[in-house]
């Protein structure tokens, strides 16, 4: 079409033909990332775990299920716990701060939401490592914190929060927030408050409305607002090494060890694995929760 | 004597400094479908928002039962509402969405139940019970809403546009739906509506309103045939206005000058020589005849036609008179007059029976 022919028939024809093209390409070029940047360092790790961690290279060909064993060793056991506790306190911790700040957030006008919105994303600009190092300024003993509440009159000793389960706390809570949010902010906005009325209507308080009506419509926002910072939160092994003096170790952290100090390739392979298993069943829980269309929603 | 339930005394709303209620004063009795009608903005919304305790009035009193209500919640008024978009509550199935109301007031299981197939039969619902809202049809969807809301037993069940979110071939059925419901229910109903057919067709009485002031009560065939105004005229219905004024008075009769033609008309309203007056006609009322038709055209009103509508029935003439006042005259096939073939250009005779015009002091 776009040969020789004639210049009209070209140019009536070649613009869609490079759609095609450009189309194409972009398809390629993504099915190409994910291949090499997802799919192939996942076989890898499935494949390192049933290996032998070697002493010369880091993996040798020895089909072993050794390091699978090695997971249910109590050590192994009480991380994982430790873990899901963190992440689940700090989910929650999460949900209590977010749903009356995306509840509030929602009932502005567009420009307040706006504003608001740049408030809670413009931290992302900035590197996360930095951000929890800012938060030592703040909550060291002689930190801002520490100060206010001296000067408040509220304490007399200052509080010793570095270094301690409460400052992983902070530092996740303060770093995952915003996940939780946003789904929340999706779902609350496009909810129809006339159904908050008709519920009045119908003689129900304040309570009942909330968890008949409210909650219940926005558990998609909430599931997915839950597994945004839980499946993050079991991995970010700088918070702890950072603001927990690594004392309450993490996921992310035994994998971290396993492969930088401990040089135990397969162990960490073995226990990606194990992260992945519980992230799908979590995504399938919220697949079962939720229905197409409220999925779509929350995009 | 009819028993009132409910009624507004000497409501004003105000919005900042904006007037949207002035004045409202009337009563609803019990048993009753009451339709409020306005256009949009005519404060029709509000007041019914005002009724159902979503807000309260700036001054005057809603007495429901002759109980002050005007400061109470919602559900201490025993009213209900139901909402434009049906606001169905869409996690519930159709059983859960009328049993809400019932669970709040903490009434037994057993007796939740009953009532909830009760209005379930009575709204013939029975079969879609466990559907949720968003598998049901529009019309099904209403049925649900005045379900969720008569389940209640209110004294006043309250409408706000409820056919708004119907396609236009369903309204027409589920005009004749609600009307019947309404009596099967034996519920009061105040509806909120801008669409006058359906306001005629359903209500026992219409109240006119229009920039927060009522302008007629009454049955729907008294606000047609027997508006008090001028804008209650043209808001239901076509007319035609000659505006025109008395030349004089005889006791009941007065002597009118209509297109360069004198006439004389009985009226109940005092009018004076020199006033200056609205004569309105329906098209309904206006005969059209060709001038072969007729011999003597001393009553008559000399027209052009310039526009014929065939709609099956009937005939929807335009026309224009020798003054050039343009009319509407809507023609109906009958045994009398089976020629309806009309000429664009050709030229008519215009007459009506006489008394049916309206007669209304002139309105600046």
């Amino acid at each position: 079409m776009c040969g020789s022919n004639g210049r009209l028939v070209g140019r009536l024809y070649c613009p869609m033909k490079r759609d095609i093209f450009f189309k194409q390409c972009s398809i390629v070029i993504i099915f190409a990332w994910l291949l090499f940047f997802a799919l192939l360092p996942f076989t890898l790790v499935l494949v390192g775990g049933f290996l032998t961690g070697g002493t010369n290279e880091f993996l040798s060909w020895h089909f072993t299920l050794q390091s699978y064993a090695d997971l249910f060793q109590l050590l192994y056991l009480r991380i994982f716990l430790r873990s899901f506790y963190l992440a689940g306190i700090t989910a929650i911790i999460c949900l209590i701060l977010a749903y009356p700040f995306a509840y509030i957030m929602s009932k502005f006008s567009e420009n307040v939401r706006l504003f608001w919105m740049l408030i809670l994303i413009i931290p992302f600009w900035t590197s996360s490592l930095m951000r929890i190092y800012s938060i030592i300024i703040v909550i060291r003993v002689k930190g801002w914190f520490n100060g206010f509440l001296l000067w408040a009159g509220l304490i007399h000793q200052p509080l010793h929060l570095m270094y301690t389960q409460t400052a992983t706390l902070i530092g996740l809570v303060y770093t995952l927030l915003p996940f939780m949010i946003l789904p929340l902010y999706a779902n609350l906005e496009k909810f129809n408050w006339t159904l908050l009325d008709a519920a009045r209507d119908l003689g129900a308080k304040q309570l009942r409305r909330l968890f008949k009506i409210v909650i219940p419509l926005t558990l998609p926002g909430i599931i997915a607002g839950m597994l945004l910072v839980l499946l993050p939160a079991m991995t970010m092994f700088y918070v702890p090494d950072i603001l927990g003096g690594a004392k309450s170790l993490l996921l992310g952290n035994l994998i971290k060890n396993q492969f930088i100090e401990a040089y135990n390739w397969p162990l960490g392979c073995a226990v990606s694995v194990m992260l992945t298993v519980v992230m799908v069943v979590m995504i399938a829980f919220y697949w079962k929760m939720t229905t197409p269309k409220e999925r779509r929603e929350l995009m | 004597m009819k028993k009132t339930v409910l009624a507004l005394r000497c409501i004003d709303k105000w919005f900042h400094d904006q007037q949207v209620l002035d004045h409202i004063d009337f009563d609803v009795n019990e048993g009753e479908f009451l339709t409020l009608l306005g256009p949009s903005g005519c404060g029709k919304s509000t007041l019914l928002r005002l009724i159902a305790g979503f807000d309260a009035p700036t001054s005057g009193q809603i007495l429901i039962n002759e109980k002050d209500v005007s400061r109470m919640p919602p559900n201490h008024r025993h009213v209900n509402m139901v909402f434009q978009n049906y606001a169905l509550f869409p996690h519930m199935t159709v059983f859960e969405n009328i049993a809400f109301g019932l669970q709040c007031q903490k009434l037994s299981l057993t007796e939740i139940q009953d009532r909830v197939d009760r209005v379930l039969q009575m709204v013939k619902l029975e079969s879609l019970k466990a559907r949720k809202p968003h598998q049901l049809s529009g019309g099904q969807q209403q049925r649900v809403a005045i379900a969720r809301a008569a389940v209640n037993e209110p004294l006043v069940l309250l409408l706000d546009e409820p056919m708004s979110a119907l396609d236009h071939a369903l309204r027409k059925d589920m005009q004749l739906e609600l009307k019947t419901l309404q009596r099967r229910l034996g519920l009061t109903f105040v509806m909120v509506t801008h669409n006058q057919e359906e306001a005629l067709s359903m209500s026992d009485r219409v109240v006119v309103m229009s920039h927060g002031k009522v302008e007629q009560i009454g049955p729907p065939r008294v606000i047609y045939e027997h508006p008090n105004n001028l804008y209650v005229a043209q808001f239901i219905g076509e007319t035609n206005v000659f505006e025109t004024e008395v030349l004089a008075v005889d006791g009941n009769n007065v002597t009118v000058n209509i297109e360069d033609h004198q006439f004389v008309f009985k009226t109940r309203v005092a009018l004076e020589p020199h006033q200056k007056i609205s004569v309105l006609l329906r098209p309904e009322d206006l005969r059209s005849w060709d001038n072969s038709e007729v011999d003597d055209t001393k009553d008559m009103i000399s027209a052009v036609v310039e526009q014929v509508v065939y709609k099956g029935s009937i005939v929807d003439l335009v026309l224009r008179t020798d003054k050039g006042t343009k009319l509407s005259a809507t023609q109906f096939f009958d045994e009398d007059d089976e020629n309806l073939d009309f000429r664009l250009g050709e030229h008519v005779w215009v007459e009506w029976p006489f008394g049916w015009e309206i007669i209304l002091p002139h309105e600046a």
